[in-house]
């Protein structure tokens, strides 16, 4: 058969019929997944992605596991062991040990748990408030959205660790009210995110389009906005997912976190900090722990955003 | 007579996710002193990227030019430093193109603008007063209604036409050998389009300047143009006076074209459209790239690249169809 | 078949008005309009950027709030509907908007995009759904292939399609065409206005009023045309009379203007002067009279000019069927 027979188009719009456009007859096979394909692409490009990558999965794959992998598991909660305290990194105790004897390599990895514990839930807290203020405030027009964001920016104007601690401060020290308190100063950035963006895209053409085909509100605001508004909010969750494991972190140093001998990397340094300069392992490694974390974290948001959202960037 | 840009054989690709996408395929083109082409063709085609790249105007990499060369006044700019053509399309070269925003800058006066650029394009051999003068005169020329007052205006404050207007007169101030204007009149109300293309024509004229107008309009390029190139997915099918064109189209596509255009006084009782879509330009077969649409396709037309024919003066079809072929003109 | 009584038009807008409140002054967006259109017909409203031509067809649907005047639908008055009184109109009358690449929702697979009205308004789900679906792509020239597919996965032709098959799934009496073509390549335009007329020809309730800038594109598919200028109609009628004798002095230019595309430029072009003035402070007297080669002082800019019928088609203007 020659080209011309193979690929001479029928004529098109023969009159009516059910076939009134000439069918497409470039039906290439398409990549379902080019597009996650691109997005890798463009993700693997960047070293700094790639290396927060790297220690996210890293520091996950410690939480899942950490139990199972420590050297001395009976130190996780907390035991005494006189005759070996405040000893200098060695092939036993790869980090040393505390004053009383602990492993410091065991209380690091299992302090990770704790740690990915806080920053899901603070960060999630935060999603659950935020986002649904901000997507009312965004689709309203009325008083409604004022008062949301009247009280938001209230909250945005006092410092969040200082109301995070007197907040603490009200409700008693311990972690889970560290958690709580850190969850109720960190929903605001969401909702002047989520309001900003909503505002935008309420405003694309095919909302309009949904509107006059007569999609009620609920299926405009869940089926057309939120979906669209997605991606700046997975950015922002991997970005507050390191500051708040460092906020936390700061509650626990300052004594209003996590309580010793509770695993947590924050309230370890607060301990450790007595015995600088000469004991500087005790307080070195659970630093370099949340600091490797909080990087990563950092170092993923930035690559997803990247990804995700170009036009954020700037 | 020497012409003063002669393309040749150029090639150009641009690396992407994808793969090379051949975006130009062995174009050739020239123009001479003083002529107006026109240059058409539907997205994608080339004509904006093909224009750009012998300027110099398209970043390399993801482009990549891999032959021809660029012949402008008989002297090869294709490898010129980036210094070189920054000089050149000052003084030998202007630009103008759809969005006249995206080239003045928004947070400046408009005269303070025109002036700077005045100021450049002399290398500073001028004083600021008397680069206001030089401006002033030539938003005269392109008729700016009240240029002292918009001279002293943001760019947000005036009419697309107007910004337009203030565009040409700064590409035109160094009095350029060539003014390529890339679809100038798209973003523009056809009254006002009107307006800009009569200027465009008048000056180009009136200044001796050579034009090469871009555009997917075959009505705005009859207006301005006395030749037509066609482009099709980076290769120029049709090459001829704009007569020969509308009167009597040589290359399928060039028909499809023009029996796609609707005409405001000639109603048709229906429009062909052209059937199916852009070819796969990222692994392309090295002949005719409209082919795959062709009602006249043969095996030939795929195998190898199709020479350009002279069917009547002046008149060059890229098409086996119309080899040995003549037009009466 | 004779009828004594004229039918009800499919879409009749009456002294309609959409006034845009800003800061310090009132945008006349669309300023006493007054339209008609019967089944079956194909009503052109031409104008340029701001003449607020968009902005009466997006009033047709309610989809902005008219300030005054009455919008009815197949008879049925809609101008103060709200809620369920508006499902009919959402069903019966669609709009296809010009830019198909922000008319579809980036998350949603054609399928789902096309499916949706469907899902508001009828009871179809599960395979009977997905089948109508499917018929409705290859209605449109599609393949079913093109279901699963994300809109950015597309070329602009075929998401226009996409949006005709969205507009036809629920089996509308009345299109609005927002500048359906204008973001298209002509060969692309082409199939689509061919398309419209057989679908015309195929149904004969059909009615659809288009809007565009485009006045070769009008003359080959509309029967009647209405040229708007600054929120107002200036000038009605049958395209081959509005087009071979125009009445009013902007229809003129308008049709003078554009570029043809043929070898012959075009003869006696008429310039118009300066820009189009703004909507918040229109000009007295006669809203072109600033920009009119034929403005007569004293006269047109005093007075407001009223209809003048010359023919089938009537103009607004002082001198519309004088003898020139």
């Amino acid at each position: 058969m020659t080209l011309a027979e193979s690929t001479v188009p029928k004529p098109m719009g023969t009159g009516p019929g059910d076939d009134f456009i000439a069918p497409e007859t470039d039906v290439a096979p398409v990549d379902r997944f080019r597009e996650y394909r691109r997005m890798w692409a463009t993700f693997r490009r960047s070293h700094s992605s790639m290396a927060g990558l790297f220690i996210v999965i890293l520091f996950l794959l410690i939480a899942l596991i950490g139990p199972w992998i420590v050297p001395f598991p009976e130190d996780a909660l907390g035991s005494i062991h006189l005759d070996r305290k405040l000893q200098p990194p060695n092939g036993i105790h790869w980090f040393g040990t505390d004053e009383v004897g602990m492993d410091i390599y065991t209380r690091v990895i299992i302090g990770a748990r704790t740690t990915l514990w806080i920053g899901l839930t603070i960060t999630g807290l935060a999603i659950l408030i935020g986002v649904p203020l901000g997507l009312i405030a965004g689709v309203s027009n009325t008083w409604i959205r004022e008062t949301i964001m009247r009280i938001t920016d209230i909250f945005l104007s006092i410092p969040g660790l200082i109301l995070a601690v007197a907040i603490v401060g009200a409700l008693g020290p311990g972690i889970l009210n560290a958690m709580i308190a850190l969850s109720l100063v960190w929903w605001p950035g969401y909702v002047r995110l989520v309001q900003s963006k909503v505002l935008s895209v309420r405003n694309e053409t095919y909302v309009e389009a949904a509107r006059s085909i007569g999609a009620s509100n609920f299926r405009i605001i869940f089926v057309h906005i939120l979906p669209n508004c997605m991606s700046p909010i997975v950015v922002k969750a991997s970005m507050d997912m390191g500051m708040a494991i460092l906020a936390a972190a700061s509650l626990g140093f300052l004594g209003l976190g996590a309580q010793p001998p509770y695993p947590e990397w924050g309230a370890m340094i607060s301990i450790g900090r007595n015995y600088l300069p000469d004991w500087w392992w005790y307080s070195l490694f659970p630093g370099l722990a949340i600091y490797f974390t909080v990087l990563g974290f950092n170092l993923l948001g930035d690559g997803l955003r990247d990804v995700l959202d170009p036009k954020q960037r700037s | 007579m020497q012409p003063l840009l002669s393309i040749r054989d150029l090639s150009l690709e641009f690396n992407t996710f994808d793969g090379t996408y051949q975006a130009i395929d062995r174009v050739s083109l020239e123009l001479n002193p003083g002529e107006a082409l026109g240059l058409v063709g539907e997205t994608g085609c080339g004509k904006s990227v093909l224009t750009r790249a012998a300027f110099g105007l398209v970043p390399t990499p993801p482009a990549r030019i891999t032959s021809g060369s660029v012949l402008f006044n008989g002297r090869e700019i294709l490898g010129l430093s980036p210094r070189e053509q920054r000089a050149m399309r000052g003084r030998d070269v202007a630009l103008i193109f759809q969005d006249p925003m995206t080239f003045i800058n928004p947070v400046f006066k408009v005269g303070t603008q025109l002036v700077d650029a005045i100021r450049a394009q002399q290398l500073g051999k001028v004083t600021r007063k008397e680069a206001r003068d030089i401006a002033l005169n030539m938003l005269d020329k392109v008729q700016l209604p009240n240029p002292v007052r918009q001279f002293e205006s943001y760019p947000h404050q005036l009419s697309g036409g107007m910004r337009q207007r203030v565009l040409i007169a700064m590409a035109l101030t160094a009095e350029p050998k060539l003014l390529i204007a890339d679809e100038p009149t798209t973003a523009l109300d056809v009254t006002i389009q009107a307006q800009i293309l009569d200027l465009i024509e008048r000056l180009v004229q009136d200044m001796g300047i050579s034009l090469i107008m871009i555009s997917h309009d075959l009505g705005v390029v009859s207006q301005v143009c006395s030749r037509v190139a066609v482009m099709y997915a980076g290769q120029i099918v049709e090459d001829a006076p704009v007569a020969q064109i509308f009167d009597s189209p040589a290359h399928p596509y060039t028909k499809g074209l023009l029996a796609a255009v609707p005409h405001p006084f000639r109603p048709e009782d229906r429009l062909e459209g052209i059937p199916g879509s852009l070819p796969n330009l990222y692994n392309p077969h090295s002949g005719c790239r409209f082919a795959e649409r062709c009602p006249l396709a043969i095996n030939r037309c795929v195998e190898a690249r199709v020479a350009q024919t002279e069917v009547a003066p002046q008149h060059m079809v890229a098409c086996i169809a119309c080899e040995g072929a003549q037009i009466d003109a | 078949m004779l009828e004594s009584n004229p039918p009800t038009p499919m879409l009749e807008l009456e002294n309609l008005r959409v006034h845009f409140p800003t800061k310090s002054a009132v945008v006349r967006a669309v300023d006493d309009i007054s339209l008609k259109l019967y089944p079956g017909e194909i009503l052109g409203l031409v104008g340029e950027s701001g003449s607020g031509k968009s902005t009466v067809g997006k009033a047709a649907l309610r989809l902005i709030d008219p300030t005054d005047g009455k919008i009815r639908i197949n008879g049925s008055d809609i101008t103060d509907a709200s809620g369920k009184d508006l499902k009919p109109v959402r069903t019966k009358a669609q709009l296809i908007f010009q830019d198909p690449h922000s008319s579809l929702n980036p998350r949603m697979t054609i399928g789902k995009i096309v499916a949706e009205p469907l899902l508001i308004h009828s009871q179809l789900r599960g395979s009977e759904l997905a089948e109508t679906v499917s018929k409705l792509l290859g209605r449109v020239g599609l393949p079913s292939q093109f279901l699963h597919r994300y809109p950015h996965e597309l070329s602009g032709g075929q998401k226009q399609r996409v949006a005709i098959a969205r507009a036809l799934s629920v089996d509308p009496d009345m299109l609005i065409l927002d500048e359906p073509t204008s973001a298209l390549d002509v060969s692309v335009q082409a199939q689509i206005l061919e398309f419209l007329k057989e679908l015309h020809d195929e149904r004969p309730r059909m009615t659809s009023l288009f809007i565009s800038h485009n006045l070769a594109v009008v003359r080959f598919l509309c029967h009647r045309i209405a040229v708007m200028y600054l929120g107002r109609i200036v000038e009605e009628g049958p395209v081959e009379q509005v087009f071979s004798h125009p009445q009013h002095p902007y229809t003129k230019a308008l049709l003078s203007a554009v570029p043809l595309p043929q070898a012959e430029r075009n003869a006696g072009r008429i310039h118009l002067q300066g820009d189009l003035p703004s909507p918040v402070d229109l000009p007295s007297g006669c809203a072109f009279h600033p920009r009119c080669p034929q403005a007569a002082a004293g006269k047109c800019d005093k007075e407001s000019p009223i209809w003048v019928t010359v023919g089938a088609s009537r103009a607004r203007c002082h001198f519309a069927g004088d003898v020139e």
